[in-house]
């Protein structure tokens, strides 16, 4: 297959796991005070997310895949409210152990990553017109 | 008349040839720029390119093939380590998403030197064989 061809395909898997990866941002950013609702119960934990490369046995090209969606096992941060139903004995709630702004941070370096590859489809784009071109 | 046998136009479809072959791989490299342990790749250099087309041509004469057939097996841009990598995250990778959009700009725009020189080839055999352009 034509390097040019190939450019697309690699740069449209690179899109869609970095697009996955957006899409784990935006539920833990959801869940961020999603806790338990019976008393001393597990709130929501942070997924996280890892890619590999994996090698097209087609082409050749090495394209990118999301390999595994994982939980993070942190701690849980406590706050006292004793009022809430997922209050244990001595009054504490577990809130999940999603930080704002590392989500943040990481939704920044996703849609970055995702750009690049956008302009790697766009330049492959032009260097095929630029062929057809030589036709006119 | 085949026109890729003038060396003007093999050289130039040659050298399109190779910067395609290099921007798959920077492709590959913004692809995977945060999968842990992937070490950024480039290509062999133009030069060595070129070296391995006059081997296998030499290779196939002595084998027999037909020289006029117009399909000639393609070859492949064979892929090296790369140069000099601005940095190294924890994870293992270190491909630099700056770096890799810089070297694939400056392959786009050698391209279109490339396929603009293509070109101008073209217009020369015109001017020649016709007298205006």
């Amino acid at each position: 297959m034509d390097p040019l061809s190939s450019i697309g395909k690699i740069a449209s898997s690179g899109l869609r796991a970095q697009s996955e990866r957006l899409r784990v941002v935006a539920e833990n950013v959801a869940n961020a005070d999603s806790t338990g609702d019976a008393p001393g119960a597990d709130p929501y934990r942070r997924k996280t997310i890892s890619f590999e490369e994996m090698v097209n046995d087609a082409t050749g090209d090495s394209e990118v895949d999301v390999s595994e969606i994982g939980r993070d096992r942190t701690e849980f941060t406590l706050t006292y409210d004793p009022a809430h139903p997922a209050a244990n004995a001595e009054g504490y709630v577990k809130m999940p152990n999603v930080n704002p702004l590392m989500e943040m941070g990481d939704m920044r370096e996703a849609s970055r990553s995702y750009e690049a590859n956008l302009n790697m489809m766009e330049t492959a784009r032009q260097m095929r017109q630029q062929i057809i071109d030589l036709l006119g | 008349m085949k026109l890729d046998e003038m060396s003007f136009f093999r050289l130039a479809s040659q050298r399109l040839d190779w910067l395609s072959g290099r921007q798959r791989v920077l492709a590959e490299n913004i692809a995977n720029a945060d999968t842990p342990d992937y070490r950024a790749k480039d290509v062999q250099s133009f030069e060595s390119f070129l070296e391995d087309g006059a081997a296998e041509s030499a290779r196939q004469a002595e084998a027999g093939a037909d020289p006029s057939s117009l399909l000639g097996p393609r070859r492949e841009v064979e892929d090296a380590e790369t140069e000099a990598a601005w940095g190294e995250s924890f994870d293992g990778n270190n491909v630099t998403l700056e770096q890799q959009t810089m070297l694939s700009s400056e392959t786009a725009g050698q391209y279109r030197l490339a396929a603009r020189l293509y070109r101008k080839g073209y217009e020369l055999l015109t001017v020649a064989a016709t007298g205006n352009r």
